[in-house]
């Protein structure tokens, strides 16, 4: 299955930890595109190396070998300026917890990517995005006085906003209730909607099942895809998983 | 960038305050000690007595520097001076020692010139009511004549030159300029009587003719009489008051070794600062370069931060400065360091280098701490905050290594300098020693507490097992508190102990040359020839003698080891019975100190290579150069030996022109204490005299040591001021950064109380081991300093300054950690674990 267009392509992707004895291989030989428009959540057990494919997906992290390319650019070589530039101009960041800025309010957190980027942020289009993920009497609010929930939305807002090609999410409900979660998870199909790409890092089978394809890693390689899944269909793939790795979860070595 | 910057500090203000402190009391000490260095330079001071004369001639200036006396000019001067063209008039000024029994005011620099004779009166210019002086008489200030009470007509007791004589008032004088001095003025028969060398004169007021400029007059005396020193102006002071000039030294070496202090403590301060805000938000940046932010642009941020909080502390250190120049500035003048008469003067350039200095330190700090932050990895914001390694860079270790070699190369050099000048390189040891500590902090840390840590855990308990982990993992935050501490302890240490061996030294050396069983002291500055008669001729008085110090130098043969620092000059009488000079004669004898001689430490005179009999010149403290006769060789102590000279020979080229003590030796059998009592009851006829036993010579010795030892303490004082805040800044920040540690800790079960044990144990092993480096760095100060001054290794001084140092320390740490940890706990534990960095 290949996009020659996907905004995010990984070949041959190998990330090595260490050396010599000590060697520990989280990501072994992995292929994928990421087409435009698509959510796709990765799943596997812990240390299975789905936070480090996400890690070198996005630049953040340098593959030991293999070519990783985001829209039509190479990541892998690049040094960290450049790198931060395409960074910055393609990609947002959901991360599980910590997404903000706990100096800035609401509003210039949203906006902070395109400051960044010393560009004029839309201001029309700013509010506009905040009132949309349910934030409009919050703008001028610090982190420190929202709710986890809402702390997410202000990070889906800022990925709205900078109009970012992918997204990348890293458990973004890990923290929230069942309720939230939902209406988080709500939000990021929203994303992919309005035509970003969506990569998104879980190991809740509910959370996988708002995505429209759902991938397996397991001791760094893909091991089977479902598409159209269901929590149902999720968690019995995830259960034949770990009877497959032959270990109980939890125990597989890895990193992070 | 700059409005992230500025959201960030209002967000961040604990660290914020920290580093503003640090850079204004910084740029502010800086600002005060520029004035210091600038009053020195330009020395002016507005003249009182001389105000009515445009142009003020003074005596030659000595080639070295000045050894601190008045110098004279030639009588003969005055005439050719009037017949300059464009001079309307020159009037001579004659000072001679004269204090008013009545109203014994002493005036500045310790020297009771007030004597005067009537002719000059005219300088200032004073109104008079009544006559003026003639054989006999005198003219009071109108000051000194409402102290003593009396008025024209009135007979008045006058100890002038040493002797007490009775005048009668003939007028009263009420200057037009505030003038703060006593001045008496006398009939110019009577001056010429007093003066100790009648030929010559003390300073020449120039009066210009209509039409002539003072300053181009100025030009044409200067080049005329290119001996003599000219000045107009503010300047005019400096002939005025005595040791205006001789302010120059003190004020510039003191401005400048305290500014070094306090830049290298700024500039440790500030990085210690600077570098745990950076590190603790370490998260927070790895944030912004997730969200785009560039290396270069975290950089601009935390450079942006430091130097808009720098900007702002160095704006309030400029009125600081001015207060603590001032303050400083008055605290000298107060002790007597520099003549109050001296003009603190901070102009621009004052202000100019403390901002700039002011801000060059925070900016080189942020430099540094923004690559770093520049370096956090994005992906660090999707794990917990990372803890640095103890491990110091290849950079820092590098430079700790220069630094360390420079202190145990200052140490190994300072036992080799001779006493005089061990002090310049024993106290720059202090700070290149607590910088290399700085540099290497956290390894010190990881690796004390690791050998401590038995100890630690057996005191402690599970707290001690905490805090030896905390510690030990967090040993670069604990680091930057260790810094502030270590750096404080060595320079309170390291400065004091030096000072009290190096003034122990100078004591002993002093005491080991002269020897009494009585001292007389005349408080008004002069024993006369009767006074030394009649103690000569008191029963159980073996022999006695007149006794000057003053400094110089050997001229000739060129004197290579004492060059600079010149020799002390003690005046004696010719010694025959009972020497006071106690060192032992080896060659020739020093019942030939009479006229042009000189007695010679034998190791000077083996050096220079000349011996009895030979002559060689002196320089003495006025800058006149004299022919001596080397009559007797001397047993010196080896460090801080004098030349001996005649008393008659020495005393007119002093400021005072007489002796001020009389050394006397007792009859053997003689119980020296009832001579004591004896001498008293002899003496009580001249006014102002004491009578002491052998102490007595130590105790006037001391009080001019005193000062030298007062500013040391001084300077040691602000800069422990400084680092103390620095500890209580950085000790502050690192604790208030942990309160979702602590939340963290409550949920698993810890009280706040445990908390705080956990805290104070962490705390008191920092200050245990910032005291130990301390003292340890201070050592390569003290003990070279001992070997250079009395060739021992144990320094000499009180022990309660040591006990003080470390007493402040733990008052120190321990409060402030209370403190802290209590800001830091207010929250309830849930709520702390979901708090931001702070």
């Amino acid at each position: 299955m290949s996009t020659p267009d996907a905004p995010v392509r990984l070949e041959s992707v190998r990330k090595v930890y260490g050396s010599g004895d000590s060697a520990v291989t989280a990501l072994d030989g992995v292929t994928v595109d990421f087409p435009a428009g698509s959510f796709t959540a990765v799943m596997g057990p812990s240390g299975s190396g789905k936070s480090t494919l996400l890690h070198c997906a996005a630049g953040l992290d340098q593959p030991t070998s293999g070519s990783v390319t985001l829209v039509g650019n190479e990541l892998v070589g690049k040094g960290e300026t450049e790198l931060t530039l395409l960074r910055r101009k393609h990609i947002a960041f959901i991360f599980q917890s910590f997404n903000l800025m706990p100096a800035l309010n609401v509003w210039e957190n949203v906006t902070l990517p395109t400051v960044l980027a010393e560009q004029k942020p839309d201001e029309q289009w700013v509010a506009k995005v905040i009132e949309l993920v349910g934030l409009g009497d919050r703008v001028k609010h610090r982190p420190g006085e929202l709710s986890g929930g809402q702390q997410q939305r202000v990070a889906i807002a800022r990925a709205l906003v900078s109009r970012a090609r992918v997204t990348f999410a890293d458990e973004p409900t890990g923290a929230l209730d069942t309720q939230t979660a939902a209406d988080v998870l709500a939000l990021v199909r929203e994303l992919a909607k309005a035509g970003q790409t969506v990569v998104m890092v879980t190991h809740d089978p509910v959370a996988a099942s708002y995505a429209d394809n759902v991938l397996f890693l397991v001791d760094g390689q893909i091991v089977s895809r479902l598409a159209e899944p269901t929590p149902e269909a999720v968690a019995a793939a995830l259960a034949g998983l770990s009877s497959r790795a032959g270990k109980p979860d939890g125990l597989v070595q890895g990193r992070r | 960038m700059i409005k992230l910057a500025l959201a960030s500090l209002r967000y961040r203000t604990a660290a914020a305050i920290a580093t503003f402190l640090a850079v204004m009391l910084g740029s502010a000490i800086l600002i005060a000690c520029g004035g210091l260095f600038e009053s020195g330079l330009r020395l002016d001071s507005l003249p009182q007595r001389f105000a009515g004369a445009p142009v003020v001639l003074g005596g030659p200036e000595p080639e070295v520097g000045g050894y601190g006396e008045r110098s004279g000019i030639g009588a003969d001067v005055v005439g050719e001076v009037a017949a300059v063209d464009g001079v309307e008039r020159a009037v001579a000024d004659v000072s001679f020692p004269a204090v008013l029994v009545a109203d014994p005011r002493p005036t500045d620099g310790g020297a009771y010139l007030a004597g005067h004779d009537w002719t000059s009166a005219s300088l200032t210019p004073y109104t008079v009511r009544g006559d003026e002086p003639g054989a006999g008489e005198v003219v009071l200030d109108a000051v000194s004549a409402e102290h003593a009470g009396v008025k024209p007509g009135d007979r008045v007791e006058i100890v002038v030159a040493g002797e007490p004589e009775s005048f009668v008032v003939s007028g009263v004088a009420t200057a037009r300029h505030q003038v703060d001095a006593p001045a008496l003025f006398f009939a110019e028969d009577d001056v010429r009587r007093f003066s100790a060398h009648p030929d010559t004169v003390d300073a020449i007021g120039v009066f210009p003719a209509a039409g002539t400029s003072a300053d181009d007059l100025a030009e044409r005396l200067a080049a005329r009489f290119g001996d003599l020193t000219v000045f107009t102006g503010d300047d005019r002071g400096t002939v005025e008051f005595a040791g205006i000039g001789t302010s120059f030294f003190p004020l510039i070496l003191l401005s400048s070794i305290f500014g070094g202090m306090v830049m290298v403590v700024m500039g440790i301060v500030v990085a210690a600062t600077i570098g745990l805000t950076v590190r603790q938000r370490e998260r927070e940046l790895a944030l912004l370069r997730a969200s785009g932010a560039t290396p270069a642009q975290v950089r601009k941020m935390v450079l942006a931060e430091t130097m808009v909080v720098a900007g702002l502390a160095v704006l309030c250190g400029l009125a600081l400065g001015r207060f603590m120049g001032l303050w400083l500035f008055a605290l000298i003048t107060d002790r007597g360091v520099v003549p109050a008469k001296l003009e603190f003067q901070q102009g621009p350039v004052p202000f100019a280098a403390g901002i700039v200095l002011g801000l060059a330190a925070p900016y080189l700090a942020a430099r540094l701490a923004a690559r770093r932050a520049a370096d956090t990895r994005p992906i660090q914001a999707l794990v917990e905050a990372a803890i640095p390694p103890a491990e110091v860079g290849m950079v820092r270790r590098y430079l700790a290594r220069v630094f360390a070699a420079a202190t145990v190369g200052l140490a190994v050099t300072t036992p080799f300098l001779g006493a005089e000048t061990a002090a310049a390189t024993g106290g720059p040891a202090v700070l290149t020693g607590a910088i290399a500590v700085a540099l290497l902090g956290p390894e010190i840390i990881d690796r004390l507490v690791g050998r401590a840590a038995g100890l630690i855990r057996r005191v402690g308990g599970t707290n001690g097992h905490l805090a030896v982990i905390n510690t030990r993992t967090r040993a670069v935050q604990f680091a930057a508190v260790l810094m502030p501490i270590t750096l404080g302890t060595a320079i309170a240490l390291g400065n004091v102990y030096s000072q009290t061996t190096e003034s122990a030294a100078r004591e002993a050396g002093y005491a080991q040359q002269l020897q009494a069983d009585a001292v007389v002291t005349s408080t008004f500055g002069a024993v006369t020839p009767g006074m030394l008669a009649d103690v000569l001729g008191t029963p159980g008085v073996a022999d006695a003698s007149a006794l000057v110090s003053s400094s110089g130098a050997i001229e000739q043969p060129e004197d290579t080891f004492h060059g600079e620092e010149g020799w002390p000059l003690l005046g004696v009488d010719a010694q025959e019975r009972d020497p006071v000079i106690a060192m032992p004669v080896t060659a020739g004898s020093l019942a030939d100190l009479d006229g042009n001689t000189v007695a010679v430490p034998r190791d000077a005179a083996e050096d220079l290579g000349f011996g009895v009999g030979d002559e060689i010149s002196v320089r003495l403290g006025d800058g006149v150069l004299v022919d001596v006769r080397v009559v007797a060789l001397l047993d010196s102590p080896w460090n801080y030996p004098s030349l001996v000279l005649p008393a008659g020979l020495l005393a007119p080229h002093t400021t005072a022109e007489l002796p001020s003590q009389i050394l006397v030796r007792a009859e053997s059998g003689q119980d020296p204490a009832a001579l004591v009592g004896t001498l008293r009851e002899r003496v009580a006829g001249w006014p102002g005299t004491e009578v002491g036993g052998e102490d007595a010579l130590l105790a006037n010795f001391s009080s001019g040591l005193g000062m030298q030892a007062w500013i040391n303490y001084l300077l040691a004082f602000l800069a422990i001021a400084y680092a103390a805040i620095a500890t209580i800044n950085t000790l502050a920040v690192s604790v208030l950064a942990r309160r979702r540690e602590f939340g963290v800790q409550r949920l698993n079960g810890a009280t706040r109380r445990q908390v705080m044990r956990m805290l104070f144990l962490e705390g008191s092993v920092i200050a245990t081991a910032g005291i130990a480096l301390g003292a340890v760095v201070s050592l390569f100060t003290v003990i070279p300093m001992a070997i250079a001054v009395s060739h021992t290794v144990v320094p000499s001084g009180p022990v309660w300054v040591f006990l003080a140092v470390v007493l402040a320390a733990y008052l120190l740490v321990l409060p402030v950690t209370y403190i802290a940890s209590r800001l830091a706990m207010k929250h309830t534990a849930a709520e702390a674990v979901s708090l931001p960095d702070a």
